[in-house]
């Protein structure tokens, strides 16, 4: 350990990193205004439009068989598998093109393929949950008086960081970040104008705290296989989905070494006595922060264990695991039905307020009519926009979308530099090439 | 620090924004398979053999290393394989090129001796199938837990302040001092590499039409002793591609993703040489006369901007808006009228680079074209 030459007068860089974070302050605020304002889009409407599915599947399939006794689930750590298949079913009977059912068994003799053709859905599902546990270490500075104890809580409380109290002053210790420091030298200077405290006293620790990170991984494997006159596969694919947490217990926080402490029990008196750097150091205890070394092995012979409702409560993990299969399935099911996506339209500033309200709150039927009230001469550009926008929104038919890109050209006659309108033509030509497709699939049902 | 300093990371910022915000049309090109396979129709999924699965768990205390291999059962090996063998089929059948069938003859052999075997005496009884995927793997993973041990300098600081003493006030001249410590930082990290052989084997003729063997490496660690801010933001700047969702750069990923992820990176390789692939490419667009038209280009409007387009150029034609047709053109797929257009701007202005990319750019696809056709008419007549 060595000492470096105490300095008596009040800490400078403090001064230097007022100045700092005054014009930081203002250059971040100013870049994410600009950022904000170049990229931020208003309220937005949001509706749902129908996609192909990537496959065509022969018009004569409308009866799905899920195999639940040719899915593989040896691997299957979590018990998903009904859940997965029960789910899978759902979804395709939901979009309409298939009745998808799952069974324990199927014998296939009974069918009649020259009658009736069927798909059979096999595949496997894996899944898997692990805990990692283990302990890091941080230092932290903890700063006092008045006005550094509450800024301190107020940067921590702004940044939802753990906070430690040490064993001298009851300063407040945080670890900080860039965000944090920010917010803290804001604070403490607010505090010093309010004439609360000058440049707070400061003293750093090393810490140690505890924490779970839980992983979970869950793939499926779905193939689909038509039973007719001829037996083909028509589809292989494997969609994985994976969640992650870091849990730290806020508790488990502790500080290990203080600087005060080596301060004032092994070298105060030194210090105070005399300016000149003192080293060697030869007390271990004073340069060894000894307690930052684990005493547990995290990583022993057994394997990780799965999370139990300690690391995740029962309906936090009924949540993650809904979520995962959701995810999962969701591109096989894309693969083979035509799906519903949501799809979010910026809306205009201007025109008819009520139309905009109207469309904002999910209507977007009496938006259209109230708009369709106002002479075509006195419809502005927003207006129209906000018509073609209704329409889509609302579409029934081709018919609709038709009309809904004439409005957006009516509305980008009236405004031709508008991203907004421009982009509601996009959307409607990119569906009106899927819309062939799609009418293709449909009309094979 | 000062305001000159401040105005000029705003206007950096500004750039940043403007570059960041302005979209320039994607067009999906599409790029022949570089090995001739359009004799091959039906692909069947062979097995995915396992060379060696290694992964062991080390643990340091006291200077001390401890390591525990994790056993896999053969089944365990087998779903590993899977997984891997998952990801090639679908790459392989992103674009309806192959169509990929499981058969239980194929899969059921042992290795791929059995199945060159197979094929070379013609024994399989499978019908229409063209070729066989199979391939091997190779795996090694650790996971550590580890102590990094560094000094650290700790600050403290106690300003200066007046006390009264014995009828008086005194001066504290206050204390401003460094201390180092060494300190412990417990760190946990993943590396693995994935080594994948894939083959893809006719059976009539019996002949390997395309093998390869690549490795993908990936490392991740957690915890340990701070980066400095530089470090940070290099590798900030270098970082690849996170593995999961959440939490993601503060947990390891398991076996599972890790897999996962190193196969797609190998088969989308081995994938684009056999198959044909389709592309997104940015395509810059000229600052032509009509504004909006360039804008209908940037939001995929395409057609309403050819008529546009159309309009301003039959009367005095601009070479930016001719380039900005072929962009739209090139965009439909219309690759004749994109070529024209272009070599009209060019004709017009022979120093614009631009222009010569988009006479480039199309000539490249027509040249590939009538392997693309071949190669997708083999499918069609299927």
């Amino acid at each position: 350990m060595i000492l470096r030459m105490p300095i008596f007068s009040p800490n400078p860089s403090v001064t230097r990193f007022r100045l700092f974070a005054k014009h930081t302050g203002w250059g971040v605020t100013l870049c994410a205004l600009l950022w904000g304002a170049g990229c931020a889009s208003g309220p937005a409407a949001t509706f749902e439009v129908q996609r192909p599915a990537k496959l065509s599947v022969p018009r004569e399939v409308r009866k799905i068989f899920i195999r639940s006794d040719f899915v593989e689930a040896a691997q299957d750590r979590l018990g998903l598998k009904a859940q997965v298949l029960a789910r899978l079913a759902e979804k395709l009977n939901g979009l309409g093109r298939f009745e998808a059912q799952v069974v324990d068994h199927l014998d296939e003799n009974s069918l009649n393929p020259e009658q009736e053709t069927v798909a059979v859905i096999q595949g496997e599902v894996v899944s898997r949950a692990e805990l990692d546990r283990g302990q890091f270490t941080d230092v932290a500075t903890c700063t006092g008086g008045i006005g550094g104890r509450l800024s301190a809580i107020g940067a921590a409380a702004a940044s939802k960081e753990a906070i430690t109290v040490d064993s001298w002053g009851g300063y407040i210790c945080r670890k900080g970040n860039f965000k944090s420091n920010l917010t803290q030298a804001a604070f403490t200077q607010a505090f010093a104008l309010a004439g609360l405290s000058g440049a707070p006293p400061k003293n750093q620790v090393v810490r140690t705290y505890r924490y779970r990170n839980l992983s979970f991984f869950v793939q499926a494997t779905f193939s689909v296989t038509v039973i007719g006159p001829q037996r083909s596969t028509l589809a292989i694919r494997t969609d994985a989905s994976q969640f992650s947490r870091r849990i730290v217990n806020q508790s488990s926080y502790q500080n290990v070494q203080e600087v005060h402490n080596i301060v004032v029990t092994f070298l105060g008196p030194v210090l105070r006595a005399s300016a000149l750097p003192t080293f060697p150091n030869l007390i271990r205890p004073a340069a060894l922060a000894e307690r930052s070394r684990p005493r547990e092995v995290f990583y022993g012979s057994a394997s990780l264990p799965d999370p139990g409702w300690r690391d995740l409560t029962r309906s936090e993990r009924a949540t993650v695991l809904n979520g995962l299969v959701e995810q999962t399935i969701l591109g096989f099911v894309q693969t083979i039905s035509p799906y519903r996506v949501k799809v979010e339209a910026a809306l205009d500033s201007g025109g008819d307020a009520e139309a905009r309200a109207l469309l904002e709150s999910g209507k977007p039927l009496d938006a259209r009519r109230r708009l369709e009230t106002i002479s075509q001469e006195d419809r502005s550009a927003s207006n129209w926009y906000h018509l073609g926008l209704s329409y889509e929104a609302g579409a029934v038919s081709v018919e609709d979308y038709e009309d809904a890109r004439r409005f957006y050209i009516e509305a980008l006659n009236r405004s031709s530099s508008s991203r907004v309108y421009a982009q509601g033509v996009g959307r409607i030509e990119r569906f009106l090439a899927d819309y062939r497709k799609l009418r293709q699939q449909m009309e094979e049902r | 620090m000062n305001s000159r300093f401040v105005q000029k990371i705003a206007w950096i910022s500004v750039l940043l924004g403007v570059v960041a915000c302005a979209p320039a049309p994607l067009l999906t090109m599409q790029t022949p398979a570089e090995i001739d396979t359009s004799q091959i129709q039906t692909v069947a999924v062979g097995r995915f053999e396992v060379g060696r699965v290694y992964v062991v768990r080390r643990a340091e205390r006291e200077g001390i290393w401890e390591a525990h291999e994790i056993f896999f059962s053969p089944e365990q090996q087998d779903a590993i394989a899977r997984t891997v063998r998952a990801r090639v089929v679908n790459l392989l059948t992103a674009t309806p090129y192959f169509r990929v069938v499981f058969t239980e003859e194929f899969e059921r052999l042992e290795n791929d001796a059995a199945l060159q075997e197979l094929i070379s005496v013609q024994g399989y009884t499978t019908a229409d199938v063209d070729a066989v995927i199979s391939g091997k793997i190779w795996l090694e993973a650790e996971r550590i837990d580890g102590l990094d041990l560094s000094k650290e300098d700790l600050e403290y600081f106690n300003p200066p302040r007046a006390y009264r003493s014995y009828g008086g006030y005194r001066e504290d001249p206050g204390l401003n001092l460094n201390v180092q410590q060494v300190v412990w930082w417990p760190y946990k990290s993943v590396r693995g590499t994935l080594g994948l052989e894939i083959k893809l084997t006719q059976l009539t003729p019996g002949r390997v039409v395309a093998s390869t063997f690549a490795t993908r490496s990936y490392a991740q660690r957690i915890g340990g002793k701070p980066a400095s801010v530089l470090d940070q933001l290099t590798a900030g700047l270098q970082a690849g591609p996170q593995l999961a969702a959440g939490d993601s750069g503060l947990v390891l990923p398991s076996l599972d993703q890790l897999v996962a992820e190193l196969s797609v990176s190998i088969a989308a390789r081995f994938v684009k040489r056999v198959s044909l692939s389709e592309r997104r490419v940015p395509v810059p667009l000229a600052a032509g006369s009509n504004a909006t038209a360039q804008l209908l280009i940037e939001v995929g409007a395409y057609q309403l901007a050819i008529e546009q387009l159309q309009q301003a150029t039959a009367n005095a034609p601009d070479p930016n808006d001719l380039y900005n047709l072929g962009v739209c053109f090139e965009a439909l797929g219309d690759y004749g009228l994109a070529l024209t257009s272009y070599r009209e701007a060019w004709e017009k202005d022979r120093e614009n680079v631009l222009f010569a990319q988009g006479i480039g750019r199309v000539e490249r696809i027509r040249r590939e074209l009538p392997q693309l056709r071949r190669q997708t008419r083999s499918r069609e007549e299927s």
